[in-house]
């Protein structure tokens, strides 16, 4: 005798009309995606993709200066001008290679610096954590080619600590002062005991070159906002505290009373791990539409957190008081391709504030902190 | 017997001239976690008063303050009207009055999580 399996009745579910809604603007959203990577493809190099040498991702920018031999060791030339401000892409091409070429272990021979005519101090400080990283990754020290470097820049570089940094023998030069001076570029990591105290030791060394006292507690804000973010959000997917650090530098010009204070950090960036809050999930269809400087912009202005969580995302407006505090000051947020800055001045009792934003196709391979005030 | 004589905590003297970070010890050894554990809220617990002294410190980032204080009423220690009886907030630098202005904000704000 057979016993028949008991008929299975599917519950009939009505779709909302919401539902048919959502699904076709996430089809309108791939649509788009799937173009815009196309239209990036036929860009840099043709239905192939982007020109790959020894594993590398190159583009226009970097192609004719990064070589491989036979053994697969890598020649990089940096370009004549690094600068974040005058010439983005060129910059931060140059160093996504040198980035790709660091975490894929790949041999670098030579790391060329005798093209390079003028750097910025911003530029300067992500070259030597790039650098710091492979000296730390392959435990040893890239050696520094001195002849073959423009006169200008072996000054610049020795003036902002590159060697110290990098405990690279120093050029033995003495050069004459001129009028815009450093102060020595800076390590830090997370969790670290001595955070607070090097933010401390910066203020000190500038209030040393400034000559007067600065509003130091508005600084400090920023700073510890900013090295506190590093230890919560950048590197989440980074066990290892030694890994999760951040690199410090300043500069003063006597001339022009500017005082520029740059921080930097090789995290995920706040475009990326700012979306998982749960603002993210209200808002989730109009934000995929969003590029980086939106979401920088939205994380400063509005405050919002990766963690989702209503007592938090107060820190990116910490980052503001210190350019608002003087009469005139500037914070400018660079993270992954995205750029937003806000200027200030102050006049009086009235504070005006001009802000302005900025996409890019190269990623900054992190998030690089600038504050530009006048003393 | 709990003293009702006020305590007084001075962050810079008795915590950090530099004090950074939320929670411990994932920011470090001077958090806002730490120093409402530590200090403030067995003070509070055992004095009934407490007056904390912000001066002379090198700044304060928000997420210090709204973990040391904000959590006060998050964790569901005090609620906001009882530290206002309880705490207070002591600022003789002018530069940091805008600290006193950003503490009460943040224990006003908290809500506590159950």
């Amino acid at each position: 005798m057979t016993v028949s399996k008991p008929l299975k009745i599917r519950p009939v579910i009505r779709k909302s009309r919401n539902h048919f809604r959502r699904q076709k603007r996430r089809c309108w959203l791939l649509r788009r995606r799937i173009k815009q990577l196309r239209r990036k493809r036929r860009k840099n190099g043709g239905s192939s993709g982007s020109p790959r040498l020894a594993g590398l991702h190159l583009n226009a920018h970097t192609k004719a200066n990064v070589s491989a031999d036979k053994e697969r060791s890598l020649t990089i030339c940096l370009p004549e001008r690094m600068d974040f401000q005058d010439n983005y892409e060129q910059t931060a091409s140059h160093f996504a290679v040198l980035r790709e070429a660091i975490y894929s272990k790949k041999r670098i021979k030579t790391l060329d610096f005798s093209r390079i005519e003028h750097i910025s101090t911003s530029a300067a400080l992500v070259l030597a954590s790039e650098v710091d990283q492979w000296n730390q990754q392959t435990k040893s020290r890239l050696k520094a080619n001195l002849p073959s470097w423009k006169e200008d820049i072996k000054r610049l570089l020795c003036q902002m600590g590159y060697f110290e940094l990098l405990h690279l023998e120093k050029p033995s030069t003495e050069w004459p002062q001129k009028k815009t001076t450093f102060i020595p570029f800076k390590r830090g990591q997370a969790k670290a005991e001595n955070s607070g105290q090097l933010a401390k030791r910066l203020r000190v060394e500038i209030e040393a070159l400034v000559g007067h006292r600065i509003k130091r507690h508005f600084l400090f804000e920023g700073l510890s906002e900013a090295i506190t973010n590093v230890g919560q959000h950048a590197y989440r997917d980074v066990g290892d505290c030694r890994r999760k650090q951040w690199w410090l530098s300043a500069s003063y010009n006597a001339e022009t009373r500017l005082l520029c204070v740059t921080f930097y950090d090789q995290g995920d960036g706040i475009p990326r791990t700012l979306p998982r809050s749960r603002w993210f999930e209200v808002a989730k269809d109009v934000f995929n539409s969003w590029t980086d400087s939106q979401k920088i912009q939205a994380a400063t202005d509005i405050g919002r957190s990766s963690s989702g969580m209503e007592e938090r995302g107060k820190g990116l407006q910490n980052l503001v008081e210190f350019a608002k505090a003087h009469s005139s000051g500037r914070l400018s947020i660079y993270s992954l391709c995205g750029m937003y800055l806000q200027s200030f001045s102050n006049d009086g009792s009235v504070c005006k504030q001009t802000s302005a934003r900025r996409d890019f196709e190269n990623s900054i391979g992190g998030t690089l902190i600038e504050w530009s005030v006048n003393l | 017997m709990v003293s009702e004589l006020m305590k007084r905590i001075d962050i810079a003297k008795d915590f950090s001239d530099t004090p950074i970070g939320r929670y411990h010890p994932e920011d470090g050894p001077f958090t806002g976690e730490r120093f409402r554990e530590d200090l403030l809220y067995p003070a509070l617990k055992e004095h009934g008063k407490v007056k904390v002294s912000i001066d002379g410190t090198e700044g304060y980032g928000s997420s210090f303050l709204e973990e040391a204080f904000g959590g006060l009423v998050r964790k569901g220690y005090y609620t906001a009207k009882q530290l206002t009886d309880a705490l207070q907030v002591e600022c003789n630098d002018p530069d940091f009055s805008i600290y006193r202005d950003l503490i009460w904000k943040y224990i006003n704000e908290a809500r506590r999580k159950d």
